[in-house]
Parts: structure tokens; C-alpha cells; sequence
């Protein structure tokens, strides 16, 4: 590619420049210190690119104005830039391209500095040792095969490299920086995780505790009720203590009624005997006791004891009352009748019943009557005659006495008490007066009644005659009936004498109480027949009586078999009179019994104790279950020789409960707290959260863990992609380069490296002679400038298609022969680049007159070009 | 003829093991993720005993080393008691994640679980009716690692029956840690019928006849383990001849959502919900239409999002990216997991860059941008070149490739990560040299 015109409208110190038919070649524009050369320089650089609008160029008169036609395999464009905008390319036919294109997309950056290096620029490589970025990007240019982007490499470089670093520190390390607390938080969760794995174990362990100690609960447990039922019992023991003592007393009682003779041992017989004994006794106690509780006559003999004993107190008294009824019948019997004989019996021999009682009374009546009868018709005869005799006195009575002489002395007596009266007067008046009251009172009564009297009597004295005549027939019929009545009598007397003889009675004068002595025969007869009655009564209480007797006789027999006390057993004969013996001997059972009743009550009783409750039973059987309850508590007892023992084994149980159920009440405090930790532990969901806050944490993580891959990736691929365009540059551009600059330096410096430590960004050089390696800052400024003329050379000469380059008086150091050299070079370049080489210096224009015939030489002066030759711009520059 | 038989075949289980979620504070949907692993076993056990099968293979991992729990133990045994009931026996190995198994079981599990010794390899001969209808060859690790090539000892006395092997390997030659052992190396036990492995988490058919199977996980527990978790069905046909079917029982599955926003025309973040909302719906819909398939649905997924590409969003989330994050996955959340399947958000990865128009005229005439991709297609394919960028990646990513070792604060950068991460990383360069350059 190559400029064929440029027209330059303005530009700086430009105005309407026409060059035309540039040479393809080499182009020599010389011209004076300001005539315009390096606004050339920089017109060519921008030209492709835009104009910067940043005074680093030269101002434009009005407005900027360029026009270039350009060649590029045989095709022209023609290329516009106005003002500050993209340059404008159309090809022949008018198609549009960009400039860039034109340029082999060459970047601005890189085009500029190898296709347009100023002698300013080439100046300042020197210091590209001294480390400026500015100019290592120089540097960059050179080395890069036209990538100007690597310039920034390493300051994007260390950009991510430093982004990195703070995300992760320099080794990426998980517990530093950013990542630091994601890290802490995933271990803090795996510690916690950690732990919570043991959970497992722990769970597994502490059930295993668990059952431990359930089963050591259960064993307490166990522990505890049989020292409870040892309890229970102890206390029953010791409630029961003297009921204890007492039950065995009795027992002994028994037992030795049962065998008195064990108890009075004074030798102490051996064991086996004694045992023997024991159970020998035992079994004729229990035989005992067996026949005292299966034999019910005892009781009942016992209830009626009083009952029969008062039936004999009666038998015996009325025995003798019985006795005395017959002897006193007798004696009376025998007072009724002197001469009675043959005792009681005889009594029944009087035939009584010949004899009715009515019939004897009612002749005795008769009898009595006619007696009477005749007495009474005796005195009323006698008094008939009395009357008779009365009467006749009588009549001659009542003549003497008559009414007038009573009148007179009525009047008498009336005549007296008037007298009386009137002397009252005189003397002592009242009493007088009183006096003649009282005599004038009776006159009238005296007169009263014997007036009437007198009145009567004669009336009487008739009545008298008659009755005395009355009297005289009466006394004729009396002694008529006397007769009759006397012959009746005799009868009867004879009839009352047969009677008597019935009745036993000697005497003659029984008349007077044959009445009575039948009476108190029949009465006798009658009291006689009660007795016998009664005697008979008698006998069969007594029959009955001996057969009660007998009875107890026979229990008391029995008894006396099942147990060895003495018992009289009253003789067989006469229960009665032995009864004392008898009930003696009862009373000796009945102790006995009495006994054996506590005896069983007691032991009844404890019995039922024993059995009252559940627990007591529960006690008892877990000491023995083939045995009673009973028999196991008598046992239990018999180890407790005193009631202070069995006080002291209660104590020392309830101490060892107390202990027990406070280890139980620790155990199950124990087990509760297993067991809740069991629960908590099936339950936990601490690995549950743990994992979450790993999770979490790890995402988290893990975008920072990418943030940090990222960014040393960059830094990375930065490197890598500089130190392969480093080697690449060594390989491709710097071999070209040795050989251009061991061409300029006259064989001088045989070869070109870059630093190996690439930081330094610096070149190496390498003499022929002695293969001495030296580094840019120990060389000339014109070697300087060689060795970068001979990097950029090699370059321009490797990029395709060749494009222009413009050199502004970069030569401008080198000593002559180097020049010389230099020149040669480009005048061999130019023929496939275009060059444009600005310069001031004359022997350089001498040179390459010298060395080529095809250059094109311009003048320019105060931003004038005009097409010249070496001669005249050689003359222009050396004026 | 030998009897019919039908069996499961899984691995992998991890009970206790929680689903990363990446969040701790999604009460709602806490329970559905949380009982997952649980509920993927229930579907087991109704699977088995819906389909009536004989007895279940577990080839190791039933528990996870770092989640054992009182609380897995005890569902263990109440499933176990539940097979019981039906029938069907367990025959399980134990795992690097849960080494010499019967011995750290704390309960005492019914008498249809088999475990196999670790101390030696077992047979069980699995009778029916009466009658010997396969054997199972198994024996369990005896600690975290297994260097012993246990593969060795598998031998079944006759082909009368099908023989089965139950392994606990990743199956590669070049380790001492999971039973070094490779396919053709099991292959060479000509009596087995079926290999049923474990220790790979994803379900893989390593070989038709005689049949080799990771059965996978059945239920993923991070976003490595994405897409469908089950087991395998296996019906055994009196000829020995089986038939082997995958089935799907995971409730919760992960999903990787790659989102390319380089052709999406997206100048702000709401247009970006949108897309994102959109391309969610895209997967309800698909994971729906799959579900109708299945006998046991997914009923949630687990979502990451990875947004890549060039894109004019680039500037929001350029240095915002945490916040843009944090925005994005609290929008979603509540708005996207009361459907069907329960949409979860787990995170967002953003690996954007600026919008580069010029990218196409770039990429054809820089030079640098040729030697920046022949570079990273280098780094990436050469083994030397790949080890120096992963030192530069720190510590941090010297994380064991199995994750199963890996230490929770370290990572494993997988190819395809790194692809991710260089592709980034060349987007970033090539902003930065060749947009800024100037």
C-alpha cells in the first residue's frame, strides 16, 4: 500500500499542498527546522485514524481538510478527513471502506509508533529501562507484532492479579481475606456438625446407660418392697408383739395340760427327743384342740351348766318337801283319827264315794231342822200361853186411863206459868218472864199429846178381847205337829249312824262332826293322790337328770383321753351325789376349753391380721410360700428373741428404707434426665442446621472462590498471552532485527534478546567479538537508537501488506558508517515499502543519492512542497 | 427355569443429608425440601411394594458421614419395619459415607435387613417359594476408604440363578480410596447377572448384558446433582433374561438454567425478570409435562441461574452483582414457589460482559484476539498449561474431584467450569484490551 497524492487543504502550516505521483519508493522530503516536517509526520499518522483533539497537533486554519489517494494491490481509494472525524474512504467505484481496513486493522497505536516514530519518541527510549509506563509501552509496540493492546497487559495484569488478591490473598488460601468469613462460618458449622455427630453415640451410649439403670431401679425397686414387706412385717411384729407372747403362753398352757410332765423335766433331754417330744405334744395339742373345736356338747353343756345344776338343787329340795308332804299327811291323818292304821294307804281304803256329800248334808240338815222345828213349835207353844195370860192383864189396863183428866192437868200446868210471868214482873224481870214462857210451852205439849192417847185406848181394849181368843185355837195346832215331827227325827238318826260306820268313826257322838271328818278325809285322799302324783314327777327328773350326767360323764371322759390331767370322773354310781366332782372336773374342761378358745381366738385373730391385707400377705409369701401365713409370722417371730429387738430391726429397716428410696428418688432423677436427653437427641436437628449453614456459607464461598478463579485466570491469560508474544517477538521479530542491526553496527553487535526477567521490559544486546550481553541503558544513544530502528524495521518488514513508513530524522545520531549502513538498508526496503524519510541533514540525503537512483526528493519549506532533486534539496539544506 | 424375581435397585441415599438451598429462611417451603430426602425413601418403599417386588438392593450410603442422625437411624428402621410387613427384604453394603453399617446401626433393625459383612464378601441366597431364586454378592466397607478390590472374591457358585454383585465403587482403576476396579475388570466375573453399583450419584448404564448400573441417588442434595433422581427396577424373567427400568422418585429436583443474554435485547433489570420469569415458566412447564409421565412427581425444583454473554445490562451488574443477586432472588422467591412444581431460586451466577458490537469484525482480524482464544483453548486442553492456571486459582479450588472427600471450604474446578471461567475471563480481556485500547 502506498500514497499516491496527498492534497492539503489545511492543516497546520498546510494550505492547498498538492503532492502528487509519490514515489512508492522512497520519498526524501527535506526541509529546515520548521518547515513543517513533523506536522507532516503527524498529518500521516492520524490520517487513517481521525484527527485527536487533544493540541497535540498542529491547529488548522479554519477547518481541517486532507485528501490522500492510495494504492493497495493495484486498487485506489482515495481517502478524506475533515475536522476531527473518521477519514473517509471510497474505492473506485465509489464503494465505502474504512481507512483501518486500508491499514490491515492495524491499531492507531501500534501503526503510529512503528510506521511514524518521531526522533522525539526514539529519544525517549532510553528510558525505557527506567520503567515509565509511558514508554514501556514503547516497548510494547515494538516487541508486539503490532498489538498495542498488549501494551496494558501488564497493568491489567496486575489489576486482576490485585482484585484476586484481595478477594483470596496470593495463594487463593480459604481462610484469608473475603473468603475468611464464609470459611469461619463453614467451620464453625462443622464443629457444630461435629459435635452433633456424636449425638449418635452419645444416644447409643446413653440408652445403653438407660437400660443400666433401669435395671438397677428395678433391682432397688425390688430391694425396696422386700425391705418394705420386711417392714411391714416388723411392725406388725411389733404391734403384735404381745399378742405374740401371750398366744405362746397360752400355747405352753395348753401344752402342758397336754403333757404335764415335759414342762417339769429338770433334765435337759437331747434334741432329737426333744423334737420328737415337741411334735409328739404338738400333734396331742392339736388333737386337743381338734376335739375341743369339733365337740359342741362342751358349749352346750357349758350354756346349760347353771340350768342343770339348779335342776338338781330342785331335785334335791323337792325330794325333801315330797318326804315332808307324806309325813305330815300322816301325822294328820293320824290326829284326825286316833285309831287310825295302816298308814296312807289305808286312806285309799275308805270307799268314799258310798258317801254323796249332798245327800249327807241334807240329812244332816233335816236332821238339824227338825230339831230346830221342834224347839221352836216347844217355845211357841209357851209363849201362847205367855200371851194368853197378857192379854187378860191387858184388858183390865186400858179402863183406868181417860180423856177429862188430861185436859186438867193441862190447864194446871198453864195456870202455873202465868203466875210465873206476872212475878216476873216484880222481881228480876227477864229471867221471870223467860221462865213463864217456858211453863205456858209445856202446858201446851202435855196437852197435845196425852189428849189423843186416851182417845185411842179404848178403841184398843176391844181389839185385845178378840185376840185372846185367836190365841187359844193356835196352841191346839202346835201340839199336833210336835208329834209328827219327833217320829221323823228318829228316822234320820238312824241313817247318820250307817254313815259313820262307813267312815271309820268309833265314837258315838259322831252326829257332830261327821260332816267335817268326811271332809277332811276326802280332802286327805284327794292330797295323798297330789303327792303320789308328784312323786312320780319326781322320778323322772331324776332318770333324767342321770341321764344328763352321764353325758357329761362321758365328755369328761373323752376329754381326759386327749389331754394327761387328773379327772375323779365322779363314780358310776350316784351322778347326784358326786355332781360336785362331776361339775369339778367340767370346771377343769371348761378351763381347758376356755383356754384353747383364747388360744384360737388369738391366733384367729392374727390369723385374720395376717390376712387383712394384701401387702402383709405379700410380705409373708415372699418369705415362705409352702407355709401358712401364720406359721410364717409365728417363725418370723421366733426370730426376735425380745420386743427391743424386734424395735431395734424396725429401726434399722426404716433407716435402710429411708436410704433406699432416697438412692431410688437419685436414680430416677438420673433416668429422667437420660431419658430427656434421649428425646432431645432423636429429635436434634442441630446437623439439620449445621448443613444449612455449611450450604449457605459454601455458596457464598464458592462465588468468591469464583470471583477469585476469575481474576487470576485474567491475570493469568495476561501473562501468558504477553510472554507468548514475547517469545513470538523473539522468534519472529528479533532474529530479523539481529541481522538488521548487526548490519548497522558493521558486524559490531551480532544479536538482539529481550531481558530475560520480562518485568524489566528491556532488550539485550550481544557483541560479536566477545560475546558481551549488554542492556539498553549501558548503551550510545545511537546504538540506542540503532537497536530500535533495527526492532521496528524487522517488524515493518513482517507486516503485510506493507504499508507506509514515515521517519522522521530518527537517524540522526548514528555516526556516518552507521548511517551509511542505515540508509543502505532502507534504500533496500524501498523497494517493497514506501518510506517517507523527513530530514534536515544533507549527508543523509547524500547517502541515499548515493545508494539508490529511484528516490523521489521533495523540498519542503514553511509548509511548501516542491518536487526537488538531492542536488538542489542537499544546496537548500546546507544554506 | 429359575423363579421370576423383581427387584431395586439404589444407592446413595444420604439420609439425613440437607438439600442446599442457599438460604435459611424459606419457612414455607422449609418442610418440602427438608423431608425430600424422606420422602424420596417413601416413594421407595411404595414403589416396592406397588410393583411387589422381592427386595431392595442399597449399594452403600444409605446415611451420609455428615448428617447421621438419631433421627435418620430411627426412619430407617420404621421403613424397614414397613417392608417388613410386605414382605421384602433389604439387602444393603455399606458405603465410604456410612463404613461397617451394622455395626453403627443403633437400632435393631427387623430381620428382612441384610447387611453385608466388611469383613469379608458375603452371599445371600435369596429364596422363593421355597426355592433358591438369586444370589447377592455384596460386602460393605470397612472404613471411610476402601482400597481393597473386593470385585475379586465375587463369585457365585452356578448360573443356575441371577447372580447379583453389590459394589460400592467409582469405578475407576487409579484410586486406592473407593475399590479400584473398572468395568472390564467386572465384566470378567462371567457368573454375575447384574452389577448394581453405587458412589456415583447419577443414574448410568455402563453395560446392557451383563447389566452394570449406578443407580444414582435418589434424591440430589446440591445443584452438582441436577436434573431426575430414582432408582431401578429390575424384573428377572425365568430365563434370567432383565429388564431394567429408571425410575424417577425424587421429589425435589436441581436444575442449571443457562441463560445466553447476548441476543437478548435487554436494557433493563426489569426486562430482565421478565426473561427470567419466562424461561422459569418454560421449565414448570416442561418438568409438568414430565411429571404427567411419572408415578411419583417432582414437586419442587431447585433452580441456579447462570447469565452469560455480552450484554447492555452488563453495567448494572458490573460491581453490583451480590445486591442485583440478593434483589433477584428474593423477587423469585416469593413469587415463584406456590406453584406447581415450587419453583426455588437457589442462586445466580452472573458471567456477563459489556455489549461489544465489533466482537464478529474482531474476532476476524485481530490478531490478538486469535492468539487470546488459541491461548485459553490451550490452557483448557494442555495438562501442563491447565495445572499452572489452576495454581493460580489458589487453594481454595484444590478441592478433591469427588465431592463426597471434598472439604467443604475448597472446590473442584471441573472442565466445565473452568470452560465457564475462561470464557469469562476472555470476555473481560478482550474488553479490556481491545474496547479500551487506545
Amino acid at each position: 500500500m502506498h500514497y499516491k497524492k496527498i492534497y492539503i487543504r489545511d492543516f497546520g502550516i498546510f494550505n492547498n499542498q498538492n503532492l502528487d505521483d509519490i514515489s512508492n519508493k522512497l520519498v526524501v522530503i527535506g526541509g529546515k527546522n520548521r518547515a513543517g516536517k513533523s506536522s507532516f509526520l503527524k498529518l500521516l499518522r492520524y490520517l487513517p485514524y481521525g484527527l485527536p483533539q487533544d493540541n497535540s497537533i498542529p491547529p488548522a486554519a479554519s477547518n481541517y481538510y486532507i485528501e490522500a489517494e492510495l494504492e493497495k494491490e493495484n486498487t485506489s481509494y482515495n481517502l478524506s478527513l475533515e475536522g476531527f472525524s473518521k477519514p473517509r474512504v471510497l474505492d473506485e467505484k465509489q464503494r465505502e471502506h474504512s481507512a483501518v481496513e486500508l491499514f490491515n486493522q492495524l491499531d492507531q497505536l501500534t501503526y503510529q509508533h512503528l510506521f511514524s516514530i518521531s526522533l522525539d519518541e526514539l529519544q525517549h527510549l532510553s528510558k525505557i529501562a527506567g520503567g515509565k509506563k509511558k514508554e514501556k509501552r514503547l516497548y510494547s509496540i515494538l516487541l508486539g507484532a503490532g498489538f498495542s493492546e498488549l501494551v496494558r497487559v501488564p497493568e491489567l495484569a496486575d489489576k486482576y492479579y490485585n482484585r484476586a488478591v484481595d478477594t483470596g490473598g496470593k495463594r487463593g488460601d480459604p481462610s484469608v481475606a473475603d473468603f475468611k468469613p464464609y470459611y469461619n462460618q463453614i467451620r464453625e458449622a462443622e464443629d457444630d456438625r461435629d459435635e452433633a455427630l456424636l449425638e449418635v453415640k452419645e444416644f447409643s451410649n446413653k440408652r445403653e446407660e438407660l437400660l443400666k439403670k433401669q435395671s438397677s431401679l428395678q433391682k432397688l425397686n425390688e430391694k425396696i418392697e422386700s425391705v418394705e414387706n420386711e417392714y411391714i412385717l416388723i411392725d406388725l411384729l411389733k404391734n403384735n408383739y404381745s399378742e405374740l407372747q401371750e398366744i405362746e403362753a397360752v400355747e405352753q398352757k395348753l401344752k402342758r395340760a397336754v403333757s404335764g410332765i415335759s414342762s417339769s423335766r429338770s433334765v435337759e433331754p437331747d434334741q432329737a427327743e426333744t423334737k420328737t417330744e415337741n411334735l409328739n405334744q404338738q400333734k396331742k395339742l392339736n388333737e386337743l384342740i381338734s376335739f375341743f373345736e369339733q365337740n359342741k356338747l362342751i358349749n352346750k353343756f357349758k350354756q346349760k351348766e347353771e340350768a342343770l345344776k339348779e335342776r338338781i338343787k330342785n331335785y334335791q329340795l323337792q325330794k325333801e318337801k315330797l318326804a315332808g308332804v307324806r309325813q305330815q299327811l300322816l301325822l294328820e291323818l293320824e290326829s284326825l283319827n286316833s285309831s287310825w292304821e295302816g298308814g296312807l294307804q289305808q286312806l285309799n281304803n275308805i270307799e268314799l264315794d258310798l258317801i254323796k256329800e249332798q245327800k249327807l248334808n241334807l240329812k244332816l240338815k233335816d236332821y238339824e231342822n227338825l230339831n230346830s222345828d221342834l224347839e221352836k213349835i216347844e217355845s211357841q207353844i209357851k209363849r201362847l200361853k205367855n200371851d194368853e195370860r197378857d192379854l187378860s192383864q191387858e184388858l183390865e189396863a186400858v179402863e183406868f186411863r181417860k180423856p177429862g183428866t188430861v185436859l186438867k192437868q193441862s190447864y194446871l200446868i198453864l195456870a202455873v206459868s202465868i203466875l210465873t210471868l206476872g212475878s216476873s214482873f216484880l222481881i228480876n224481870l227477864n229471867q221471870l218472864r223467860y221462865l213463864s214462857l217456858i211453863i205456858a210451852l209445856a202446858a201446851f205439849f202435855y196437852y197435845s199429846s196425852s189428849y189423843k192417847t186416851s182417845q185411842l185406848e179404848k178403841e184398843k181394849a176391844d181389839k185385845l178381847k178378840k185376840e185372846k181368843e185367836l190365841k187359844q185355837r193356835e196352841l191346839a195346832q202346835l201340839e199336833q205337829n210336835l208329834a209328827k215331827k219327833t217320829e221323823l227325827l228318829e228316822e234320820l238318826e238312824k241313817e247318820l249312824g250307817s254313815y259313820a260306820q262307813i267312815l271309820g268313826i268309833k265314837e258315838d257322838e259322831y252326829r257332830s262332826f261327821l260332816a267335817s271328818y268326811y271332809r277332811e278325809i276326802r280332802d286327805k285322799q284327794r292330797r295323798y293322790q297330789e303327792l303320789k302324783n308328784e312323786e312320780k314327777v319326781h322320778f323322772s327328773n331324776k332318770a333324767e337328770l342321770l341321764k344328763t350326767l352321764q353325758e357329761l360323764k362321758t365328755i369328761i371322759k373323752n376329754t381326759a383321753q386327749n389331754c394327761d390331767l387328773e379327772f375323779s370322773a365322779a363314780a358310776e354310781v350316784d351322778l347326784i351325789k358326786n355332781q360336785q366332782d362331776l361339775f369339778g372336773d367340767f370346771e377343769l374342761i371348761k378351763d381347758l376349753k376356755a383356754l384353747t378358745d383364747q388360744y384360737l381366738t388369738k391366733k384367729n385373730q392374727l390369723k385374720h391380721t395376717l390376712k387383712a391385707s394384701e401387702k402383709i400377705k405379700n410380705a409373708l409369701t415372699e418369705i415362705n410360700q409352702e407355709q401358712s401365713y401364720y406359721q410364717i409370722f409365728i417363725n418370723f417371730y421366733q426370730q426376735f428373741p425380745t420386743a427391743a429387738a424386734v424395735e431395734a430391726e424396725k429401726e434399722s429397716l426404716s433407716l435402710e428404707l429411708s436410704n433406699l428410696k432416697a438412692e431410688k428418688g437419685k436414680l430416677e432423677e438420673n433416668i429422667t434426665t437420660l431419658k430427656n436427653r434421649i428425646n432431645e437427641l432423636s429429635t436434634s436437628t442441630r446437623i439439620e442446621k449445621a448443613q444449612q449453614k455449611i450450604d449457605l456459607a459454601q455458596t457464598k464461598l464458592e462465588k468468591k472462590a469464583q470471583d477469585y478463579a476469575l481474576n487470576q485466570s485474567v491475570s493469568f491469560i495476561l501473562k501468558k498471552l504477553r510472554a507468548k508474544m514475547i517469545e513470538k517477538a523473539e522468534e519472529e521479530l528479533l532474529k530479523p532485527a539481529s541481522k538488521i542491526m548487526k548490519r548497522i553496527s558493521s558486524g559490531h553487535y551480532s544479536q538482539l534478546k529481550t531481558a530475560s526477567d520480562l518485568e524489566q521490559r528491556d532488550f539485550r544486546i550481544i557483541t560479536a567479538k566477545n560475546k558481551e550481553e549488554k542492556q539498553t541503558k549501558e548503551l550510545s544513544q545511537g546504538s540506542l537508537e540503532q537497536l530500535f530502528l533495527a526492532v521496528r524495521l524487522s517488524r515493518i518488514k513482517e507486516i503485510n501488506p506493507p504499508l507506509p513508513l514515515v521517519l522522521d530524522d530518527s537517524l540522526v545520531n548514528f555516526d556516518r558508517s552507521h548511517l551509511y549502513n542505515t540508509a543502505e538498508l532502507l534504500a533496500e526496503l524501498a523497494g517493497s515499502h514506501q518510506i517517507f524519510i523527513l530530514s534536515c541533514h544533507p549527508h543523509l540525503i547524500s547517502f541515499i543519492s548515493r545508494l539508490t537512483d529511484s528516490a523521489q526528493y521533495w523540498k519542503l519549506d514553511s509548509g511548501r512542497f516542491e518536487l526537488s532533486s538531492a542536488q538542489q534539496l542537499i544546496a537548500h539544506l546546507n544554506n | 427355569m429359575s423363579k421370576p424375581i423383581k427387584f431395586i435397585h439404589t444407592a446413595d441415599i444420604h439420609l439425613g443429608r440437607e438439600l442446599s438451598v442457599n438460604g435459611l429462611n424459606h419457612s414455607e417451603n422449609e418442610n418440602l425440601f427438608r423431608t425430600a430426602g424422606k420422602r424420596a425413601f417413601e416413594n421407595l418403599v411404595k414403589l416396592a411394594v406397588s410393583r411387589e417386588v422381592d427386595f431392595i438392593l442399597i449399594a452403600g450410603d444409605l446415611y451420609d458421614r455428615e448428617a447421621r442422625s438419631v433421627k435418620a437411624s430411627r426412619f430407617f428402621l420404621e421403613k424397614a419395619e414397613e417392608l417388613q410387613e410386605k414382605d421384602i427384604d433389604l439387602f444393603l453394603i455399606s458405603g465410604n459415607h456410612d463404613p461397617a453399617g451394622v455395626e453403627n446401626e443403633i437400632f435393631e433393625l427387623p430381620a428382612n435387613v441384610h447387611y453385608f459383612s466388611s469383613e469379608e464378601v458375603e452371599t445371600f441366597e435369596y429364596q422363593k417359594a421355597g426355592r433358591l431364586a438369586a444370589r447377592i454378592i455384596g460386602q460393605s466397607y470397612r472404613q471411610k476408604f476402601e482400597s481393597r478390590t473386593m470385585y475379586n472374591y465375587y463369585t457365585a457358585a452356578d448360573n443356575s440363578v441371577f447372580n447379583i454383585g453389590l459394589l460400592h465403587t467409582a469405578l475407576t482403576k487409579d484410586n486406592s480410596r473407593y475399590v479400584p476396579v473398572n468395568k472390564g475388570e467386572l465384566l470378567s466375573k462371567k457368573e454375575i447377572d447384574y452389577w448394581a453399583l453405587g458412589h456415583i450419584h447419577q443414574f448410568e448404564q455402563l453395560n446392557k448384558k451383563p447389566a452394570v448400573y449406578f443407580s444414582g441417588t435418589l434424591q440430589a442434595h446440591n445443584i452438582s446433582e441436577e436434573g431426575q433422581k430414582g432408582a431401578i427396577l429390575v424384573e428377572v424373567d425365568s430365563n434370567l433374561k432383565s429388564i431394567e427400568e429408571f425410575i424417577p422418585l425424587a421429589p425435589v429436583i436441581y436444575r442449571q438454567l443457562e441463560i445466553d443474554l447476548t441476543a437478548e435485547d435487554l436494557n433493563n433489570i426489569s426486562q430482565l425478570q421478565s426473561l427470567l420469569q419466562q424461561r422459569i415458566e418454560e421449565l414448570r412447564d416442561k418438568i409438568n409435562r414430565q411429571n404427567k409421565k411419572q408415578e411419583f412427581a417432582a414437586e419442587a425444583v431447585i433452580i441456579r441461574l447462570l447469565l452469560k454473554g455480552r450484554t447492555e445490562l452488563h453495567r448494572h451488574v458490573e460491581n453490583n452483582s451480590e445486591e442485583l443477586e440478593e434483589t433477584l432472588l428474593a423477587e423469585f422467591r416469593r413469587s415463584n414457589f406456590n406453584q406447581s412444581p415450587g419453583c426455588w431460586l437457589h442462586s445466580i451466577i452472573f458471567r456477563t460482559a459489556k455489549s461489544l458490537p465489533e466482537l464478529a469484525e474482531l474476532r476476524n482480524s485481530n490478531p490478538l484476539y486469535k492468539n487470546l482464544e488459541a491461548l485459553i483453548s490451550d490452557i483448557l486442553a494442555e495438562e501442563e498449561l491447565n495445572q499452572e492456571l489452576l495454581a493460580e486459582w489458589g487453594e481454595i479450588w484444590q478441592g478433591t474431584q469427588d465431592p463426597e472427600d471434598r472439604e467443604n471450604h475448597k472446590f473442584y474446578p471441573d472442565q466445565k467450569l473452568q470452560q465457564e471461567i475462561m470464557a469469562e475471563a476472555k470476555r473481560i480481556i478482550i474488553s479490556e484490551l481491545i474496547e479500551d485500547g487506545d
